[in-house]
C-alpha cells in the first residue's frame, strides 16, 4: 500500500515537473494545437484504480476527449488489470457564473492485462462468446473550475462521476436489476493547461 | 507550483479516504477480490447442513436449479417458492452462475441467495471461468471439487470444464472420491453432461465408465438449457438435465432408498 501512494505521488510530482518544463514558452505552446491540454487523474469509474488521462477541450470547452490508461494493482484484485480507455463528456448544464458544469459522458475500455480475449480462442466452436475483452460506461457528473495565476495553468477542476458498465447496464434494462445496484462513483482532478 | 502540490495533497488524501470503502467505487469490470463476508460460502454451508440434518428423521429432498446466468428476478421467485418449502432442506445451483465471470454479476447472486433460509452448494460452470470468474469462483464458494453427505449417501460436486478452464477434469479425483464412499450410494453434480459439447468421445466414455463402475445412482447436470431425464447409456445411472433458470423450472430429488426425481416448475 505504501508502495502505491508513494508511485502515485512520484507520478504526480513528474506530472507537475514536466508540464512546467513543457510549457516553458506558451507562445509554442499555443502554436501546437495538437499538444493535449487537460491532464487527468481520475480514481475509480471502471477504468481502473487510478487513470490518467491526456485530452483536448473542444467546441468551447462544451465538449471533452481523451485517452486514458488505468491501473488496478494487485492489492484490489488477484491479477493486475490494464486498461486503455478513450473518454468523452459533454456538458448539459451549467451554472450562471459558469464555474459549475453538469456533463454526461461515455467511455470505451479496453483490458489488456490478459483477463479477457480480443479474439475468440480456436478451441471454441464459432460464435460460442464474444470478445469480453471491450466495455462502454456511460455516466454523469459535476465539475467546478478554480482559475489559477499562472503563466502554463489555467486552473483545476475536481469532478465526481456516478455512472455503471454495458453488462450491468443490460441487465438494468432488460429488468433484471434495479439501478440503485448498478451505480457506482468515481473522482477525479482535471489540469487544464493555456 | 505551490497550488498544485495543494491539489496533489488533496487528491492523495481522498484516495486513501476513498479506498477504505468497498463497493461504492468500481475499479474494473475485471476486479476478482471477493469481500471478506461473502468468502468460503460451501465450506460454511456445509457445518450449518449438518446442524440441519442431524435433527432430520424424514427422507431428506433437494432442490436444483442451474445456469442462472443473469436471471436474477427468477431467482428471487425461485428463492421465495423454497423458503415456504419446508421438506426441502437445502439447494444445488448446477454451474453458470454469472454470465460474463465478473464479480458483480457473483455478488449480484450472492446478494438474492442471501435471503434463501436452508444452505446451498454449487458446481462452477464453464460461463463461471470466463474472465477472472475462477479466481472469483474459488474465494467466494471454495474447492470445485467436493463432497457432502445427506441421508447416508454422498453427493459429489465435480468440475467437468474443459475449454474455459483450460484444463482436463481431474478424473482421478472424481475417481478416488468415489471410491471412498464404500457402501453408500452416489449421486454426481457436475455442469455439463458428458452427452454435452465440450466432452470428446474419449472423455465421455471416462465418465460413463466411471459412474458404471462405482453404480452412481443419478448424474445431475446443467449447460443445456433444456430439461432432460433417463436412462441415456442405457445403464444404471440415471442422468438429469436441469433447464437454466429463465425456464423458471427446477429438480427436486428425494435421497429415500430409491432416489426419487421430479421436475417442478415455479
Amino acid at each position: 500500500m505504501s508502495g502505491l501512494i508513494k508511485k502515485v505521488f512520484s507520478l504526480l510530482f513528474i506530472y507537475a515537473i514536466s508540464s512546467s518544463a513543457f510549457g516553458a514558452d506558451s507562445v509554442t505552446v499555443r502554436k501546437y494545437r495538437a499538444i493535449p491540454r487537460v491532464y487527468t487523474l481520475q480514481y475509480a469509474g471502471n477504468l481502473g484504480f487510478v487513470s490518467g488521462g491526456l485530452g483536448y477541450s473542444l467546441l468551447k470547452d462544451k465538449v471533452r476527449v481523451g485517452l486514458f490508461y488505468g491501473y488496478v494493482p494487485k492489492v484490489f484484485s488477484t491479477k493486475a488489470i490494464h486498461t486503455l480507455a478513450l473518454k468523452g463528456t459533454l456538458n448539459v448544464f451549467k451554472s450562471r457564473a459558469g464555474q459549475d458544469k453538469l456533463y454526461i459522458g461515455t467511455t470505451f475500455n479496453m483490458e489488456t492485462g490478459n483477463n479477457s480475449f480480443l479474439k475468440l480462442p480456436d478451441k471454441y466452436p464459432k460464435g460460442y462468446y464474444q470478445t469480453n475483452a471491450f466495455h462502454f460506461t456511460v455516466f454523469t457528473g459535476v465539475k467546478s473550475f478554480f482559475a489559477v495565476h499562472d503563466r502554463k495553468l489555467k486552473g483545476v477542476e475536481p469532478y465526481i462521476e456516478c455512472g455503471t458498465v454495458d453488462t450491468y447496464l443490460y441487465y438494468c434494462l432488460s429488468e433484471k436489476l434495479s439501478l440503485l445496484k448498478i451505480l457506482s462513483l468515481s473522482a477525479g482532478l482535471n489540469l487544464k493547461f493555456k | 507550483m505551490k497550488i498544485y502540490l495543494k491539489n496533489a495533497g488533496i487528491v492523495i488524501l481522498l484516495l486513501l479516504v476513498m479506498s477504505s470503502c468497498n463497493g461504492v467505487f468500481e475499479y474494473s469490470p475485471y476486479v476478482t477480490q471477493v469481500k471478506g463476508g461473502l468468502k468460503n460460502i460451501i465450506s460454511k454451508n456445509s457445518d450449518w447442513l449438518y446442524k440441519i440434518l442431524h435433527d432430520a428423521e424424514d427422507d431428506i429432498k433437494f432442490a436444483v436449479i442451474s445456469d442462472t446466468h443473469y436471471d436474477y428476478k427468477e431467482l428471487e421467485k425461485f428463492i421465495d417458492h423454497i423458503n415456504n418449502r419446508r421438506d426441502i432442506s437445502f439447494v444445488v445451483v448446477g454451474g453458470d452462475i454469472a454470465d460474463k465471470g465478473l464479480l458483480k454479476e457473483y455478488e449480484f447472486f450472492e446478494e438474492i441467495m442471501k435471503g434463501l433460509n436452508k444452505p446451498y452448494f454449487t458446481v462452477i460452470g464453464n460461463h463461471d471461468y470466463l474472465a477472472g470468474g475462477g479466481e472469483v469462483y474459488r474465494q467466494m464458494f471454495g474447492a470445485f471439487n467436493y463432497s457432502i453427505e445427506a441421508a447416508g449417501k454422498k453427493i459429489v460436486f465435480f468440475d467437468d470444464i474443459f475449454w474455459e478452464s483450460n484444463k482436463r477434469p481431474d478424473f482421478l479425483w472424481l475417481e478416488n472420491e468415489l471410491k471412498s464412499a464404500g457402501s453408500r450410494e452416489l449421486v454426481v453434480i457436475t455442469h455439463i453432461p458428458p452427452f454435452g459439447d465440450q466432452f470428446s468421445k474419449e472423455d465421455e466414455l471416462i465418465y460413463v465408465n466411471t459412474m458404471k463402475k462405482y453404480k452412481v445412482q443419478l448424474s445431475v447436470h446443467g449447460h443445456v438449457h433444456t430439461s432432460y431425464q433417463g436412462y441415456y447409456y442405457n445403464d444404471e445411472t440415471n442422468y438429469v438435465v436441469v433447464p437454466s433458470m429463465l425456464k423458471k423450472a427446477f429438480f427436486e430429488i428425494t435421497l429415500s432408498d430409491n432416489i426419487i426425481v421430479k421436475e417442478s416448475k415455479l
